[in-house]
């Protein structure tokens, strides 16, 4: 069992990685919430592989976190969604860099 | 052993699959490439002993969120996906549909024997709600399956 719970929690921070990365290095709004969605895999991923080990109450304490994890990341990815829409509606565009000019 | 080959295969996929989803030019290509790993992290779970979880997960991401995401790509016409392509709106009814389904025959089928790699406590009590789980978990599939093909049908009637 630690071998997949180290497989699972490399993969995790891999993912963490790649999503935080991602949001900073897009271009496109859409694309940095997608980027979120990918690191909250992550942290989904790095919550259950840490309550493997664990058995009855424990075990169901960390598949509780990780509900919660994905309950959360879904609300606030809607609501990155609804800000996208605005957003789009306002400016005309979804690149941040040219969003920010406009502002000024 | 085959544990953790299963494990090693789904954790490259999931990684494969966002890396490509992320490094790819098109939105749209980002968005089927996040659903696969929706549904490869939903296996993940499934796997490891919590099927309510991977459902979930699936349900969630892959069903609800990725219809979203796709909705506003074509809002805000990110993409080179069209309102007027009668052929993806049927592909992605067909998908969805399909991945309903299948949702629906797993709810059924899996009374608490769904863990490859069993569980002792857990995956007792998991299996004591789960039994008194599914009908609940049938009418959240057919409310979602329901939105998902009022959003397909709203986007088809712009031919």
């Amino acid at each position: 069992m630690l071998i997949e719970q180290v497989t699972l929690l490399v993969t995790s921070i891999i993912l963490i990685l790649l999503g935080t990365f991602s949001i900073f290095a897009s271009k496109n709004l859409i694309k940095s919430i997608m980027s979120y969605q990918v690191a909250v895999f992550g942290v989904n991923l790095s919550l259950f592989s840490s309550s493997i080990p664990f058995t009855g109450m424990q075990r169901l304490l960390g598949d509780t976190f990780v509900f919660i994890a994905i309950v959360v990341g879904a609300a606030v990815e809607v609501v990155g969604l609804a800000i996208v829409i605005t957003v789009y509606r306002k400016f005309k565009t979804l690149n941040p860099s040219e969003i920010r000019r406009l502002l000024h | 052993m085959y544990s953790e080959i299963i494990t090693l295969i789904l954790c490259a996929g999931l990684i494969m699959s966002s890396v490509l989803g992320l490094s790819s030019k098109k939105v749209s290509t980002t968005l089927i490439s996040l659903f696969y790993s929706s549904i490869l992290l939903g296996i993940i779970l499934t796997v490891f002993g919590d099927a309510l979880l991977g459902l979930l997960h699936m349900v969630t991401y892959a069903g609800a969120l990725s219809v979203m995401l796709l909705s506003v790509i074509l809002i805000t016409g990110q993409s080179d996906l069209s309102l007027n392509s009668g052929n993806l709106i049927k592909i992605v009814g067909g998908i969805l549909i399909a991945f309903t389904a299948l949702a629906s025959v797993f709810v059924f089928s899996s009374s608490g024997n769904v863990s490859v790699f069993p569980q002792d406590i857990s995956l007792q009590l998991l299996s004591f709600l789960w039994q008194f789980r599914p009908w609940d978990l049938l009418i959240i599939i057919m409310l979602f399956m329901s939105s998902m093909l009022v959003l397909a049908n709203l986007f088809s009637k712009g031919d």
